[in-house]
């Protein structure tokens, strides 16, 4: 004896499935902004010349990470600072123009003194704090 | 109930002190003069997050998080080992999953729970050797 099964899709869900890139697109650009948003808002309090919270970037693996050196910088304008590094981010993510065919995004900051940043007030590790839940 | 907080850094720094033959404790803001030639730990705690842990509740449960970060600092040109096992210690008194239970001045109870506890790469900052720890917490009430 043979069984058949028939099942008809209807309009509706076909145009469904096929938003699903753009879904997905939007959820990722999302995250991402987030992300970027968490790393401004950790580093603002601590800003004394703004090279260390407008060196944030997010690449895919080419391109060249920003970096700016402390040396030479007259204390800056916090907010300012930080409107300058959060727009960076945001640059960065608007540029990319397909997610699908990225297997791994980094954010980076590249000065020269993020690693003694790190140590005293653990920007990166606190994005990966709340990433681990919410992520 | 944002009083918690002093109940968790007390349940996480607590923990820290009690583990055997670790070296001078460097609290946060409380005067520490480093003895040139000594190991000692720094610790600092960092809440990150504070939500809801339920919806429509009017006065819900709150989920309490963040890194306990703490950093054992000992003398420079003696190699990585000793920085290592004093890593080593830490990481496993606070492994994750580990329970953490401690019990306030009135008497009240609050578990804190260890998300996970990594180590980063040793950096030489003369005069010490250092190694970064992060220990993730979470505690719900």
């Amino acid at each position: 004896m043979k069984i058949k099964g028939r099942i008809k899709t209807n309009r509706s869900f076909k145009k469904k499935i096929g938003q699903l890139p753009e879904m997905a697109d939007s959820l990722v650009r999302n995250r991402l902004f987030d992300i970027a948003n968490t790393a401004i808002k950790f580093s603002q309090p601590f800003v004394q010349s703004g090279a260390y919270i407008t060196s944030f970037s997010f690449n895919t693996a080419a391109g060249r990470p920003r970096g700016y050196t402390l040396h030479g910088r007259p204390v800056a304008d916090r907010n300012e600072r930080a409107g300058v590094g959060l727009r960076q981010l945001i640059d960065d993510i608007n540029r990319i123009q397909d997610f699908s065919n990225k297997s791994t995004l980094y954010l980076r900051n590249n000065a020269p003194h993020a690693y003694p940043v790190e140590l005293n007030y653990r920007v990166f590790a606190q994005i990966k704090n709340i990433e681990v839940v919410y992520g | 109930m944002a009083s918690i907080y002093n109940d968790i850094r007390a349940a996480l720094e607590s923990r820290l002190s009690n583990i055997s033959n670790i070296p001078s404790i460097a609290y946060e803001n409380v005067p520490f003069d480093p003895v040139v030639g000594t190991s000692y730990v720094q610790s600092k705690f960092i809440p990150t997050l504070r939500r809801s842990a339920v919806m429509g509740s009017p006065n819900p449960e709150q989920r309490y998080q963040g890194v306990y970060a703490v950093t054992p600092h000992t003398p420079e040109k003696l190699g990585p080992s000793v920085a290592d096992d004093l890593s080593n210690d830490i990481i496993e008194s606070f492994e994750a999953t580990t329970d953490i239970s401690f019990t306030n001045s009135s008497n009240e109870t609050i578990i804190v729970s260890i998300d996970y506890a990594e180590r980063q790469q040793g950096f030489l900052d003369s005069p010490w050797y250092y190694v970064p720890i992060n220990i993730g917490w979470y505690i719900y009430k």
